[in-house]
């Protein structure tokens, strides 16, 4: 009897988990979020001026840092990125408009993660632009823009490294 | 290579990869135990493909969490095929592959036909091998894994004498009064919970690796029920750790590495206990 008590104990602090509500989700990923920012500052290289520098990083570190910038993009903003990958082009079939993203791959091979970049208008013309699956290093500040109602992330004022 | 490793150790999805690996490692490695000498080794494998399907309806369906399809769902199936298993042996394989590839063609066939992304091979990928699916965890995640293993491990713990009375001798443990019926249906539903938590470390076709590898590798050398499920607890624990720390710094997919260090601890367990039984 002890046992059944103590196992629909255990179950309810399971399901009280999973049924509390999203205010204090929000709360609880808050705190998760400053956290992350405050972890993140310990590990940014400053002598370089670079906060997060993916190019030391192991393709499996690349991958799921590149995914949590993906998934929680507020973390990054503003923080200057160096990354390497492949050059990959995007054209707007209705605006004509290029988008150029690094593309990075995950250790199976299968899953890739891509970030966006602009080159600095003052250093760079669009003759300047690698060409697709050129092997690449961008470096630049993270940053988000709106476009049709949906937010999309991008490495801003970006140089290319060679 | 250290200064690397703590370098990594600083990022918070690092952290979280090893706690919930760990724990996850933990739990299958206890029930292992269990399903190997019950002879369920291969159930692992396909409760996988069922999740596999469950969580391919989620996705479609625009779950914010999946688990609350997913677990449910793989219970179910856990607990049917459990029981069915128990009354007759061949048809029990027979549905459990039946089960298997249905949930999986199902779900791959749901993938296809309602995308949730452009990157359909690529999300078909991460839940089959893992991929980074443990480095990728939020923090909601990582809490929902720490309670279900707490409940697993609780289940293990006070549950112990009657696992072990069921696992030997279902007849015998029956006639002395044990519910049979009532502990099978919780061993199911344990074995479907770590199923469903085992699925992000290293992906639905790994998760067997997870659940056979550690109690054959302590089979081989020990022979004590207790000393075989803590030298399993052990070494799935080790195995699941040195697996994430060298897939990160070496860059190797997270699950097939620690699959290769289960089967490589194996091999060494299986020459030991071949070599003392020769002396």
């Amino acid at each position: 009897m002890k046992h059944k008590i103590l196992i629909l104990c255990i179950l309810s602090i399971f399901l009280l988990n999973g049924c509390k509500n999203n205010s204090t989700e929000s709360a609880a990923d808050a705190n998760t979020t400053q956290t992350t920012s405050n972890e993140k500052e310990e590990y940014s290289d400053d002598s370089d001026e670079i906060n997060l520098d993916l190019t030391t990083l192991s393709s499996t570190m690349v991958y799921s840092e590149v995914y949590n910038m993906v998934l929680t993009p507020e973390n990054y903003l503003g923080k200057t990125i160096k990354m390497n990958g492949t050059c990959s082009l995007y054209q707007d079939p209705d605006t004509q408009k290029l988008y150029y993203a690094c593309i990075i791959q995950d250790a199976t091979q299968c899953c890739s993660q891509g970030l966006e970049f602009e080159l600095e208008d003052s250093k760079y013309t669009s003759d300047d632009y690698p060409n697709p699956d050129d092997e690449i290093t961008v470096q630049g500040t993270f940053s988000t823009y709106m476009e049709d109602g949906n937010e999309y992330l991008v490495i801003k004022d970006a140089i290319l490294i060679e | 290579m250290l200064d690397k490793l703590i370098m990594y150790l600083q990022y918070p999805f690092v952290k979280y990869a090893i706690i919930v690996g760990v724990l996850i490692a933990l739990c299958s490695s206890l029930l292992g135990v269990t399903l190997v000498l019950k002879r369920y080794s291969y159930i692992g494998d396909g409760l996988s493909h069922v999740a596999f399907g469950a969580l391919a309806i989620a996705t479609v369906c625009d779950l914010t969490n999946k688990m609350i399809l997913v677990l449910p769902l793989t219970i179910v199936s856990a607990i049917l095929l459990l029981r069915n298993g128990t009354n007759a042996k061949v048809k029990g394989d027979a549905q459990l592959a039946m089960l298997s590839v249905s949930a999986l063609a199902f779900g791959y066939m749901l993938m296809n036909l309602f995308p949730s992304s452009s990157n359909i091979t690529g999300d078909v990928c991460t839940t089959l091998f893992g991929s980074t699916s443990i480095l990728t965890l939020t923090a909601q995640e990582v809490w929902i894994s720490i309670v279900l293993s707490v409940f697993v491990v609780t289940i293990f713990i006070l549950f112990y004498n009657r696992i072990f009375a069921i696992t030997f001798d279902e007849g015998f443990a029956k006639a002395v009064g044990t519910n049979v019926k009532f502990y099978n249906l919780l061993i199911a539903t344990v074995i479907a919970i770590i199923i469903v938590l085992a699925m992000k470390l290293v992906g639905s076709l790994l998760i067997s690796a997870l659940v056979i590898f550690p109690a054959i590798s302590a089979m081989s050398i020990l022979k004590n029920f207790k000393s075989v499920v803590i030298f399993s607890a052990i070494s799935s624990v080790l195995c699941a750790l040195i697996g994430i720390l060298v897939s990160i710094l070496a860059g190797t997919p997270v699950g097939s590495t620690i699959v290769v260090f289960d089967a490589f601890l194996f091999l060494l367990c299986y020459i030991i206990g071949r070599v003392r039984s020769l002396a």
